[in-house]
């Protein structure tokens, strides 16, 4: 997609004003979606790529909407990570909202995270019902002991009567943990027929192609 | 029928009283920034409010299928507070610029200081930058001379008249006002500042022209359907749908539309709920 050419030239008069004065990102960065449309990601991280330093940055995200906060993470890919993004992502990965959580998702981010962060994060999309075909960068991170969780989760779920996404299980089952698939498949003759229900909703999709 | 809710304090408010407003018609409302009833230690609370206005606040609305929108100002109670008031002023521009910021406000008087003058009248300078319209708060003591001052501060802003709502309005000073040729906000409370019934003689009185009504709900009292009792009671006294839709959309639609910023479909496609997509985020 390409944006039209009055929103360009709003874009490069933005971009001189900035490399000249980098304060003046303050005011551009904001009112980027109104000036450009769709293309307001990509114009933002222009934006923040024409920064002569990376000083501005954290006031940007802290002041920051959704989309801005967004574009901050994202531009992760070509501004490349340093300790103050990662912070900021792991800022964008603590908050409830799914735009964020899966914007800090980026290939970029998770590749700078230790093995128990992906978890967490993979985790909260998991319980945000995002789906995980948005999140690769997780789902490829994925040890034996990411597998045991999302199965402890899965257990949880059956439990409680209540149906789990079937998406869970490709990453499950990379390193199956024997211990957890027993006790949901138990409860396939579990007393509580809701239960009985949800275990063999969950264990049908099991395997079965997404 | 259609409202769009121009006065709603939703940081105060339950899920419930989304569900019940989006039953009752609300699909798009202003949450002007204000005093929150606990006064506030520092800048950093203030960072906090504005970002939960144009961050989580409108996530939530957007849950219930309602456009939700603010205005962004230092609230003329707390404009009293010297040690954060310069501070707070220096980073309202960063909100200004933001998408969803239709107006600034809530600005005006509380208690009639030279702290409040000045701070007045440099909303207004900021709202004529930004190009915003603005909500203007009167005091509720001492209110029609504190009305005719604020209409005097914005008569010397240079500000034009037709930008600018002045709330909180009674008996006394509605026609005051509408005469300066600003518009005039009523908010309708359970108990206080102005109920239905007086509304509905008001509107019978100065019709609809330049009139805004909204609940104003907030952390006190007050009730967040009062906009939808308030169209009830008028189509009952038996003004016509069409002049009532006016009263309860059209006017504030108008108002608000000033800024060129408001956006009153909701974002529907599942990114809300589920995140977008970061696929093209993925190196080749
Ligand atoms: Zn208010």
């Amino acid at each position: 997609m390409t944006i039209t050419s009055s929103a360009e030239i709003w874009v490069r008069s933005a971009l001189v004003q900035v490399r000249a004065d980098p304060t003046t990102i303050r005011r551009w960065f904001p009112m980027a979606a109104r000036k450009v449309g769709a293309e307001h990601e990509s114009v933002r991280i222009r934006l923040l790529r024409a920064l002569p330093d990376r000083s501005e940055i954290p006031a940007l995200y802290r002041y920051g909407d959704v989309h801005e906060r967004r574009a901050i993470i994202l531009s992760a890919a070509q501004l490349g990570v340093d300790d103050v993004l990662l912070e900021l992502a792991r800022d964008a990965f603590r908050s409830n909202d799914p735009r964020l959580v899966t914007a800090s998702a980026n290939p970029a981010v998770v590749e700078r995270l230790t093995d128990e962060e992906v978890d967490q994060v993979l985790m909260k999309c998991v319980f945000m019902e995002i789906p995980l075909d948005r999140v690769p960068a997780l789902t490829r991170r994925a040890t034996a002991r990411t597998s045991k969780m999302l199965a402890g989760f899965v257990l949880e779920r059956v439990c409680a009567g209540r149906s789990v996404a079937p998406e869970v299980w490709p990453v499950i089952d990379r390193f199956p943990p024997s211990g957890e698939l027993a006790r949901i498949e138990q409860q396939l003759t579990a007393d509580d027929p809701e239960r009985r229900r949800a275990a063999s909703a969950a264990l049908d999709r099991r395997g079965a192609p997404l | 029928m259609r409202i769009f809710e121009p006065h709603i304090h939703m940081s105060s408010r339950t899920t419930d009283d989304y569900e019940a407003m989006a039953a009752a018609g609300v699909a798009a409302l202003v949450e002007p920034s204000f005093w929150t009833g606990q006064p506030r230690s520092g800048v950093g609370s203030f960072v906090d409010y504005f970002n939960a206005l144009i961050g989580w606040e409108r996530y939530r609305a957007g849950q219930f299928g309602i456009a939700h929108h603010c205005t962004i100002a230092l609230n003329p109670k707390e404009a009293n507070d010297p040690s954060f008031r310069a501070e707070v002023m220096e980073i309202l521009p960063r909100y200004l610029a933001k998408d969803g910021v239709v107006g600034v406000g809530e600005t005006g008087y509380d208690s009639i200081t030279p702290a409040e003058d000045e701070l007045l009248a440099q909303h207004l300078a900021l709202a004529v930058e930004f190009d915003l319209p603005v909500l203007v708060h009167t005091p509720h003591r001492d209110k029609l001379a504190g009305t005719r001052r604020t209409l005097d501060v914005v008569k010397e802003s240079g500000i034009a008249p037709e930008r600018v709502l002045v709330d909180h309005n009674n008996e006394l000073t509605a026609q005051v006002v509408l005469d300066a040729g600003v518009w005039a906000g009523f908010s309708i409370y359970p108990l206080t500042k102005m109920d239905e019934r007086r509304m509905v003689l008001l509107a019978q009185d100065l019709g609809t022209r330049r009139i805004i009504v909204n609940s104003a709900a907030d952390w006190g009292r007050s009730d967040p359907l009062k906009v939808a009792k308030t169209a009830q009671a008028l189509l009952a006294a038996g003004f016509a749908q069409s002049e009532v839709e006016r009263l309860v959309w059209d006017n504030p639609v108008e108002f608000y539309a000033q800024s060129d910023r408001l956006e009153l479909t909701v974002q529907t496609d599942d990114s809300l709920s589920q995140g977008n997509s970061i696929q093209r985020g993925e190196r080749a």
